[in-house]
């Protein structure tokens, strides 16, 4: 790999709304955060292999 | 992210399993780490050693993309063991005496680095242990490489703006995130007008946390207008003056109108509206005031911003305390002697409460 590609960072949103899914007390927003969530991994699988160079 | 999926799925109920889903983004993983191993064993067999390194870092990135943290960090082991540390570049003496800046080599440093600290932001890694010659220290939060790295010297020393700016914020957000309001502040409001960062954050989360921290860690007078001294990261560098505000600042009035309670909160407060001010904050003080009766759950600070956020979670009964300690600092000071009931009357909360 080379040196200079600097790796893309992943989806921040997806440890916050797992943070918002795992709080009993954020009910209100589990169902969107539930639904972001899944679109966050879905989105993040069809990631294309950059790293083989 | 097959194994992330899987992590997530099972652990609790919180994400129902779908199992097509889960074949599909395994059979891709395991497609791609195929050819990672193919590539692996060719480089072990008829290529030197930075071949090897590569196809070991490929190998890791791409565990880190998918999320498999148990092998990423099996991997990783089994680099450092064979010599091949991932961030090997930066600190061997051969990478020290090229004709590199140091920027160059920071910038190595943090894309060697980010494999591990990318996966901890993912995984929420509080507990991390991270062991130096048999010492293991509990990292109290996600932010790791901060700890780690010799980034803010290196940075210091060749980074671009840009560059410092991005460290700003990050560590910044590390400072929010182990309670030390007064210095996240500091550097999230100098990296206020040249904000970058938006790999980590968007723009008004940015802003949220900035006028959030420095509501707390700036006086009355400096939320207007601030001009300060002080010194980036090490004593020795010469100190610089930087003007700045946070109430007048255009980013900061850009923002707030789409954050109602926020601008509410800093307004009440520089304007000593205390009761307006406590019902903005949020917390147990606002049950004992007059408004619950008309609006039972009023938007609070804490109830959109604090208890809602994975960094600022842990410390939300704190800043609603300290802020409440700020707002009845901010009273009694300017006066010499103040009867219970001119209190109560200026916080809007019962003498019961005050009493308390």
């Amino acid at each position: 790999m080379a040196d200079e590609v600097v790796l893309p960072i992943p989806n921040l949103t997806i440890p916050q709304n797992l943070f918002v899914l795992s709080n009993p007390a954020l009910e209100h927003l589990h169902d969107n955060a539930r639904k972001d969530l899944l679109e966050g991994i879905k989105a993040d699988r069809t990631y294309s292999s950059i790293y083989i160079t | 992210m097959g194994p992330y999926y899987k992590s997530v799925t099972s652990a609790s109920n919180i994400l129902p399993l779908d199992k097509t889903l889960l074949a599909e983004m395994e059979a891709a993983n395991e497609e791609e780490l195929k050819k990672l191993d193919e590539r692996l064993a060719e480089a072990e067999k008829i290529e030197g050693e930075s071949e090897i390194s590569d196809a070991l870092k490929a190998r890791a990135n791409y565990l880190t993309r998918i999320g498999d943290k148990v092998h990423f960090l099996c991997l990783q082991h089994f680099a450092r063991l064979h010599g091949m540390n991932l961030g090997a570049i930066v600190t061997s003496p051969k990478a020290r005496t090229r004709k590199d800046t140091w920027a160059r080599v920071a910038h190595r440093h943090h894309t060697h680095y980010r494999p591990t600290w990318i996966l901890l932001l993912r995984h929420s890694d509080r507990d991390h242990q991270h062991g130096q010659g048999g010492k293991v220290r509990r990292l109290p939060v996600p932010f790791v490489f901060l700890v780690d790295l010799p980034l803010h010297r290196l940075i210091d020393e060749g980074g671009d703006w840009d560059r410092r700016n991005r460290l700003k914020v990050y560590t910044g957000l590390h400072f929010l995130s182990i309670r030390q309001f007064k210095r996240g502040g500091e550097l999230l409001l100098d990296a206020l007008s040249t904000f970058t960062a938006t790999e980590l954050l968007s723009y008004n989360e940015f802003v949220g946390l900035t006028v959030i921290a420095n509501t707390l860690g700036l006086k009355r007078v400096d939320l207007k207008k601030k001009v300060r001294t002080f010194s980036i990261f090490y004593s020795h560098m010469p100190a610089l003056r930087v003007h700045s505000q946070l109430i007048n600042a255009p980013e900061v009035n850009q923002v707030l109108p789409e954050i109602p309670v926020l601008g509410d909160l800093v307004k009440n407060l520089y304007e000593c509206h205390y009761d307006k001010f406590f019902v903005a904050l949020g917390g147990e003080s606002l049950i004992h005031t007059p408004l619950m009766l008309i609006i039972p759950f009023p938007a609070t600070l804490e109830q959109t911003h604090l208890i809602p956020s994975r960094l600022l979670s842990p410390h939300a009964r704190f800043y609603t305390r300290e802020m409440r300690i700020l707002a009845y600092t901010q009273l009694l000071e300017s006066y010499r002697s103040l009867t219970l009931d001119s209190l109560c009357s200026a916080f809007g909360v019962g003498k019961n409460w005050v009493d308390a």
